[in-house]
């Protein structure tokens, strides 16, 4: 069965040009730099939405995806067209604060898989 | 493949006669439930914190508020949440930072309240009326 990490991974992996990312944390070497753009995601929540014959039947996913760049928002790399091929649904979305140490101005986004 | 379906129902009609017919001010039904719900909102707010937290400062914690009942129009709603003008761990708790993976307590309370609670809500509300559930 593919595990929403895995399909999490493979929306990311087709994103053109190519953008390092990891589940959060993204971790360095001890001592190194995190990229000037880069990508981190976890699993925030994974919900039941249907059962049937003492079975869970349906459940939900929600992805949080987090864009992580130095030179600010304008210019992102395109993850909405990576999920949505993947059968995500775009979901919330919210500019987080910029990094007072790293420099990074960041903007998380939601998204929901149904399964 | 997208999957498309409908569905019907029937005897809303008959309900909402029966609640014309209970006599009681719905508004001050839902009013009631609000107010005894909002505690538990918010410990299930407090609840995730503490299960999901790694380390305890307590900082977050300070953070959480729920409303009284409020009106607008016939809206009755309250608020709940986490304050993070009052303390910035809070927004960094929920969402993570580029060094620190996201402990989030908001958004899966959410999700439980609109799963299960709401449903309860509805139901306590047609209980409190009289009418089968």
């Amino acid at each position: 069965m593919t595990t929403i990490f895995e399909r999490v991974t493979t929306a990311l992996n087709t994103l053109s040009p190519a953008v390092p990312f990891a589940l959060a944390p993204y971790l360095t070497e001890a001592g190194g730099d995190v990229p000037d753009t880069f990508i981190a995601f976890q699993l925030i929540s994974g919900n039941p939405e249907q059962s049937a014959d003492d079975a869970e039947t349906q459940c939900s996913y929600v992805v949080q995806i987090s864009i992580y760049s130095r030179s600010g928002l304008v210019s992102l790399p395109d993850v909405n067209t990576a999920m949505s091929a993947a059968g995500f649904q775009k979901s919330n979305e919210r500019q987080l604060p910029k990094d007072p140490e790293t420099g990074h101005f960041g903007l998380a986004k939601d998204y929901v898989y149904l399964e | 493949m997208t999957v498309r379906g409908s569905f019907t129902i029937k005897g809303l009609d008959g309900y909402l006669e029966d609640l014309a017919q209970a006599g009681k001010d719905v508004d001050q039904i839902v009013s009631e439930l609000l107010t005894e719900a909002a505690p538990i909102a918010e410990e299930l707010m407090h609840e995730n914190l503490r299960r999901t937290s790694e380390t305890w400062t307590g900082a977050t914690e300070e953070t959480l508020f729920s409303s009284n009942v409020q009106k607008d129009g016939n809206y009755s709603f309250i608020e709940i949440g986490a304050d993070s003008t009052r303390d910035f761990a809070s927004w960094a708790k929920e969402y993570g930072t580029v060094r620190q993976v996201a402990e989030p307590f908001l958004r899966p309370a959410f999700t439980k309240l609109r799963h299960h609670e709401l449903r309860m809500m509805l139901k306590a509300i047609l209980e409190r009326f009289g009418l089968p559930t």
